[in-house]
């Protein structure tokens, strides 16, 4: 085998096999190596490969070189397929990159002492983030799933797919009334959402007499799962149940009902 | 160019001065984005000072090179590839302190070690913090670019961080459990978790997966990228044991460590067995043990045993097969100049400085 200096010499390493009885390499005749070897006008290092001997042990290693990346790529493989046919199904997307992200964060605990929340909150909103039409145009739609027989799914489905559990909605309130909510869940959005684009209509009380609630503000909190629902509760506000629809920015279907109470 | 005189010209290896002109003006930008997301307008004591110093320091910027070229290989720009190219400095600055702590290197591009200047605890800290800083620009890199991307990016990226943590645990519990009996395969495979996987497949990949947005196989550089950097580790290693390794590092030093280097692999198969009896109680040694003279002898002895001949005709032969590799994943991409730097990097593993 000669040591390549140019294309030429691309295939001849990658065919230059050695006998294939022999099962370890030839050691014994490497200390007649050539000398030193200065660097060539082709950037290859010369002169390594006049001896055939060691053309032999080296050919020999490109060998198992190769038996290294086919074996560790076929390992890949067969992690990525237990993968795919397990938890993680890298066309599901944000739900499995939510997965991804958490097994990234997890890894990363491995090899680390130090967390940082942010981080997580930013893996999360990787997933929330609807596209942009200049690179979207090539690249599916989340969750379009197709209907049977390959046709295109059905626009503008149901915004709670049955594949696809309630998001998860804790409310907070701020202000000095004693309140609580009447919800646990809403549908989650078609698309993938980021929390500040979601809003609740003013919250009104059935009967009249009562100023509607304004401020509700939705966000995320890396210590609880879903999104939260922050309601303002003004000083002096009527007593009584309060209402509001909830919209995901450019969607018209409602994700929901947000209900809360006003204690007396 | 038009596409069909693209195609028409063959792919050739950029030469050296027009690698470097890639290289640096990949670099620049790179560090712009460097500058911009590990600077800090109020900074932390004891931190930002510490995660600003190895960038400083003037790396080679090959794998942010690496993985901006693939993706405007495959379609996309500098301005798409710039953040991604970002996050991968980082996070191999990052790894690069912890390397350094782990290694008890004392000397990084030139200068003493991070935790040689402020301690291990806060290089220690300083590791982590850049390699979840590394996050930031990477997310800022897929957010326009959708989930689908977002996925793969990911999908590649816990690929590499646990080959890298494979390789890396492999060469040090060689190491601390002194063990002696490798051979070239148990080399190649630490090569290609702990080097090749960060330094080169995965910078490819990223660029690749942007740069085609999403629609090409990141599987298919795999090949290429672990042939370039095996043979990129060995001539590293080469380098060290040369009398002036001119990339600030240590002379000798991975002799002083007992790197399992090939040449180390080979030199303990070829020699006799008295040899191997003084050998193996060196490698039995501590570090702050081995001695100047020991390391002479070892060094002397790698010489005379062929050793360096022999890692040095490998690095040219697994250079050869990342250029057959290259052909195979890269050929049927129109030529550019982002091509030709692809190509190139085989023969400037040789050539650089």
């Amino acid at each position: 085998m000669t040591i390549p200096k140019g294309k030429a010499g691309k295939a001849k390493v990658h065919r230059s096999r050695p006998e294939p009885e022999r099962v370890g390499p030839d050691r014994a005749s490497r200390a007649a190596a050539p000398g030193a070897a200065p660097i060539a006008a082709t950037g290859y290092p010369a002169g390594a490969g006049e001896d055939p001997s060691v053309s032999e042990s080296v050919a020999h290693v490109v060998k198992v070189g190769y038996d290294v990346i086919a074996e560790n790529i076929r390992q890949g493989r067969e992690a990525a397929q237990r993968f795919r046919q397990g938890q993680y199904r890298v066309r599901e997307v944000p739900g499995d990159l939510e997965v991804a992200a958490v097994r990234l964060l997890q890894l990363a605990r491995e090899l680390s002492t130090t967390t940082f929340d942010i981080c997580e909150r930013l893996l999360r909103d990787v997933g929330a983030k609807v596209p942009p039409e200049d690179r979207a145009s090539g690249v599916p739609h989340f969750r379009a799933a197709k209907a049977a027989g390959g046709g295109p799914a059905k626009a503008a489905a149901s915004p709670a797919p049955a594949e696809h559990p309630p998001m998860k909605v804790t409310v907070r309130f701020r202000g000095a009334a004693r309140a609580r909510a009447y919800n646990s869940g809403l549908a989650r959005p078609k698309n993938p959402t980021a929390a500040a684009d979601i809003s609740a209509q003013p919250l009104a009380r059935r009967t009249a007499g009562a100023k509607p609630i304004t401020g509700v503000v939705f966000e995320t909190d890396v210590s609880v799962e879903g999104i939260v629902a922050v309601v303002t509760v003004p000083d002096g506000q009527e007593p009584g149940v309060y209402s509001g629809l909830v919209h995901a920015k450019r969607e018209d279907v409602p994700l929901g009902v947000l209900t809360i109470e006003i204690a007396k | 160019m038009t596409a069909a005189a693209a195609l028409a010209r063959p792919t050739a290896a950029a030469p050296p001065d027009a690698m470097a002109a890639t290289m640096a003006t990949y670099g620049r930008a790179t560090r712009l984005e460097l500058e911009r997301y590990l600077g800090s307008q109020t900074p932390a004591p004891y931190l930002d000072e510490l995660l600003a110093d190895y960038p400083s320091r003037g790396g080679k910027m090959l794998r942010p090179a690496i993985c901006i070229a693939n993706a405007r290989a495959f379609g996309g720009s500098l301005e798409a590839a710039v953040r991604c190219a970002a996050a991968i400095e980082i996070l191999h600055n990052g790894l690069l302190i912890h390397d350094d702590i782990q290694d008890g290197s004392e000397l990084r591009r030139g200068r003493p070690t991070l935790h040689a200047l402020h301690g291990t605890p806060l290089a220690i800290n300083a590791g982590d913090a850049m390699m979840f800083t590394a996050l930031r620009p990477l997310i800022d890199a897929l957010r326009p670019l959708g989930g689908e991307v977002a996925a793969q990016v990911l999908d590649v990226s816990l690929t590499m961080a646990r080959e890298t943590a494979e390789g890396q645990a492999l060469e040090l519990g060689w190491r601390d459990s002194n063990v002696t009996a490798l051979n070239e395969a148990d080399y190649l495979r630490m090569a290609l978790k702990k080097t090749a996987w960060m330094g080169m497949i995965w910078p490819a990949q990223l660029g690749l997966v942007l740069g085609s947005g999403g629609r090409g196989d990141p599987e298919s550089v795999v090949r290429f990228g672990y042939f370039l950097g095996v043979a990129f580790q060995i001539e590293d290693d080469l380098r060290n044991l040369s009398v002036d390794p001119g990339y600030g590092k240590e002379m000798n030093g991975d002799l002083y460590e007992a790197k399992r280097t090939l040449m180390l692999i080979h030199v303990r198969q070829a020699c006799a067995d008295e040899e191997r009896v003084r050998l193996d109680a060196f490698l039995g040694q501590p570090r702050e043990e081995r001695s100047a003279d020991d390391v002479l002898w070892l060094a002397e002895l790698m010489t005379r045993l062929g050793s360096i001949d022999h890692a040095r005709a490998v690095a040219a032969a697994m250079a050869g097969a990342a250029s057959h590799e290259f052909s195979l994943a890269y050929g049927g991409l129109a030529a550019s100049e982002d091509l030709d730097f692809i190509a190139g990097l085989v023969p400037w593993i040789f050539a650089r400085p």
